[in-house]
Formats: C-alpha cells, sequence, structure tokens
C-alpha cells in the first residue's frame, strides 16, 4: 500500500476542511506503527477492532486492500477507489477538491 | 478492467510476500532462502518504484528457478510493465525467466503475469496452454480458472474465457467452495453463499464470452441467470463485472438506456475507467452526445450516495476515535490497508 502518497494530499488539502483516516485491517500494530513513523505520517490512524468491534470487513464489506472511500462534509460516500496507484493522486485530488 | 486485473495481482504478491514473513525464520544456510530473506528485508525499506524494480529484476536473474520467481512475476507485470511504461523490457525478463524455471506453480504465475505484456507488446502468447500446463500436475482452483477467464476476456480472447468460465461453474458448489478451504470454519450458509458469489463471477464472463463469440441469444439467457445472484458493495456497485459486461452488450445491442442502467453505480461511485467509458458512450448514444454528461452525473452522485456508518476504534496509542467526530464536517478520505 501507497500510503504515504495520502500524505501530501492531506498537507495540501487539510486546511480547507479535509481530513484522513487509515484503517489498518489487519491488526499488525508493530509493522504499522514502524511504518507510519518511518514515513512521518500525521493524519490519524485507527487500528481494526476484534470480534463484535471488527469493522473493516462486517461494517464495509472490504475484502481487497487498499480500499478507499471518499465522504462528503455530510457524512454521505462519493466515491470508492480499489488500489492505489501512481497517478492516482491526481484523480483522488480533483474528487476531493470537487467536495471542498 | 485490465489495470484492476494488475493491481490485484500485485495485492496477491504483498499479501504472499507478508504470508512469508510471517513464518518461522528460515534456515540461513540455504543460499537461496537466504537470499530471498535479504530481498524482503531490502525491499521494505525502499519507497519508489526506480528503488524497488531494480531489486526485483535483481533477484529474478539470480535466481529464475525458484518459487519466488513465479511470486515475483506480477511484481514485475506491475512495477516495469506498467508504473515504468516498459512492457517489452517486462515481457522480455520473464521470458528469460520462464526458459530457466521448472516449478509449474511458478510457470504458471510467470505465464499470468507474462500474457498481458505479450499482447501489450505484439508476441505470440497460448493463454490456453499457461493453465494446461498447471493442469497437467494438478487439478486447478476456482481462483485459477476465473483469472484465466478475466485475463482472457480482457485481451479478446473469447474462446479460452468461455472455456475457463465454464469450468469454474463446476467449482461454484458449496462442497467445491469447502473443499478449497478444508481448514477454516465456514457455515452451510457462508459456503452457499460462497458458492453464489463463484456462480455469478463464472457466469458474467461466460455471458460476455458468449456474446462476443457471437451466442448473443445464449449471452443474454446467461446473464438473466446471473441477474438474481448479483450483489453490491458498500457503495452499491456490483461486486463482480457482470454489470460492466451486461451493459457494454445493451450497449452494443442499441439500448443505450438499458445500459446506462446497468453501469452507472461501478462507474460514478467506483474507480473502474471502462465502465465510466462506457457509461460515456451508452450516454451519448441516448443523448445524441455528451453535453451534459458531468452535470447529470453528479446529479446520479448525489442519488445514489449513502450516510457512511459510524464507527469507533482506537488510535496506536489505544485512544478510542470516534469517526463521526474526526470526520464532522469534512471531507474525509477513509483508506483501508495493511503493512508490508
Amino acid at each position: 500500500m501507497e500510503l504515504p502518497r495520502l500524505q501530501p494530499l492531506y498537507e495540501t488539502y487539510k486546511d480547507q476542511g479535509f481530513n484522513v483516516v487509515v484503517v489498518d485491517g489487519k491488526r499488525q500494530t508493530d509493522l504499522a506503527t514502524k511504518f507510519i513513523e518511518k514515513h512521518g505520517l500525521t493524519y490519524t490512524a485507527l487500528e481494526n477492532g476484534e470480534d463484535d468491534a471488527e469493522v473493516v470487513k462486517n461494517v464495509f464489506g472490504v475484502q481487497s486492500f487498499p480500499t478507499s472511500f471518499l465522504i462528503d462534509r455530510e457524512g454521505r460516500v462519493m466515491y470508492s477507489h480499489l488500489g492505489f496507484e501512481a497517478g492516482d493522486e491526481e484523480h483522488l485530488a480533483e474528487e476531493i477538491e470537487s467536495l471542498l | 478492467m485490465k489495470k484492476m486485473l494488475l493491481a490485484a495481482g500485485l495485492l496477491i504478491l504483498l499479501g504472499m510476500m507478508l504470508s512469508c514473513s510471517n513464518e518461522a525464520p528460515v534456515d540461513a544456510v540455504d543460499p537461496i532462502e537466504q537470499a530471498w530473506t535479504d530481498f524482503r528485508a531490502e525491499y521494505g525499506e525502499l519507497e519508489s518504484t526506480e528503488e524497488k524494480l531494480p531489486l526485483i529484476q535483481a533477484f529474478m536473474r539470480e535466481h529464475p528457478d525458484t518459487e519466488y520467481a513465479g511470486m515475483l512475476a506480477g511484481a514485475i507485470a506491475y512495477y516495469q510493465g506498467d508504473e515504468m511504461e516498459d512492457p517489452e523490457g517486462a515481457y522480455l525478463l520473464l521470458a528469460e525467466t520462464l526458459t530457466k524455471n521448472t516449478d509449474p506453480e511458478s510457470r504458471y504465475q510467470i505465464g499470468m503475469a507474462m500474457f498481458p505484456l505479450a499482447m501489450e507488446t505484439g508476441a505470440t502468447m497460448d493463454l490456453g496452454a499457461v493453465a494446461e500446463e498447471l493442469a497437467a500436475t494438478r487439478e486447478l482452483k476456482f481462483g485459477e480458472m476465473i483469472d484465466v477467464a478475466d485475463t482472457a476476456l480482457a485481451h479478446d480472447q473469447w474462446e479460452v474465457g468461455a472455456t475457463y468460465a465454464e469450468a469454474a461453474m463446476g467449482k461454484a458448489t458449496a462442497e467445491a467452495f469447502l473443499a478449497d478451504y478444508p481448514d477454516d470454519d465456514y457455515t452451510a450458509e457462508e459456503a452457499a453463499d460462497k458458492a453464489d458469489r463463484r456462480k455469478a463471477m463464472s457466469l458474467a464472463d461466460l455471458g460476455w464470452a458468449q456474446w462476443n463469440l457471437g451466442q448473443t441469444d445464449e449471452a443474454m439467457a446467461t446473464f438473466e441467470e446471473a441477474a438474481p445472484l448479483r450483489t453490491v458493495d458498500y457503495v452499491g456497485a456490483a461486486d463482480t463485472p457482470l454489470d460492466y459486461y451486461r451493459g457494454r452488450a445493451m450497449l452494443a445491442s442499441g439500448d443505450a438506456a438499458a445500459a446506462m442502467e446497468l453501469l452507472t453505480a461501478g462507474a460514478i461511485m467506483g474507480s473502474d475507467d471502462d465502465s465510466m467509458a462506457a457509461l460515456r458512450e451508452a450516454y451519448a448514444e441516448k443523448n445524441g452526445g455528451n453535453d451534459g454528461f458531468d452535470e447529470w452525473m453528479w446529479s446520479q452522485r448525489e442519488t445514489l450516495a449513502k450516510a457512511v456508518d459510524g464507527f469507533s476504534l482506537a488510535d496506536y496509542e489505544s485512544n478510542p476515535q470516534d469517526f463521526s467526530a474526526l470526520s464532522d464536517g469534512k471531507v474525509t478520505l477513509l483508506a483501508f490497508w495493511f503493512p508490508t
């Protein structure tokens, strides 16, 4: 997962009311925290829950990683994205700008 | 659709590499295992494609006759063929590796990664032969059959697509699903759901192959059979290619309105460029041009958008975080990932 590619988007738009929340779907705490620290990721990072608190599959039905949802200011899911390839940043930026 | 297949291949690769990293420490005296351990450690430190690709290429060249060459074939296709826009170089490296690899499983993985590159570069390659070679050593799994069918359809290999979609249908039962996952604890109801999903995927591929083979009546009947099995993802788009294939068939048969109905959710709420292109085509057909498409698209998105479910999870300092508070009044990107 090219999670660091989200950091510039966060930096660019956060002052306009944009936020990034990432959830580690596999609860690999040590790997995740090292990765986040190494890449200097400053947006919100959460860990998936277990059993009844599991949300990635049970709430969002996510089977493949990375999967992203773009949510508007009213809390509506306006766009979903599977994978994150080079060049996707531009498309995501367009989608973000259209909602800001 | 082709890019999605490629990305999916890389996701599988990363998953395989991750699963390897969770295994017990390897015997340090085995030079190949040591090389693979060293490779993984170095790979994990790299960030860019420019850094990763030479490392992968070097491992492939130095250890072509290993299972790891098969696991890395998808990465060569993705990083060199797609991201670095060098499909010919990627094809040649994989072709060279294939001549030196003797492991049937790896040869299949290399062949599957090579085929799209071969099509892109104009090389001749028989996708069916790739699958037949592995099938000569063991029975193919459902996932392999549907991968061959999907790959064939993405490159207009309709006969191969039909053959493997039909073969996949034979694995679209609860019994076959449970046999593929003997160590997992699925209930009968879960196994039945999984079987229905397999059937939906197989029928979608079979219908599209039939349509392109000129068997239009059979194709429509196949799509009709698949329709009750259609399931959707969180944003309401079909989670198989059924709507896309069926929409393309409707468009080709002149029913642009029906095509738009089928294509809209996948194109507008998802990120599939092929669905969006087909939707634009259907819109233009129905409206005599693309004028007003963007406005119409936004109105559809407003209609289809659903309120995100609330949830609370802990951050890495064990503090509970409520998503509704984090996203309140903001445009929010919610991304699900795992570290590799």
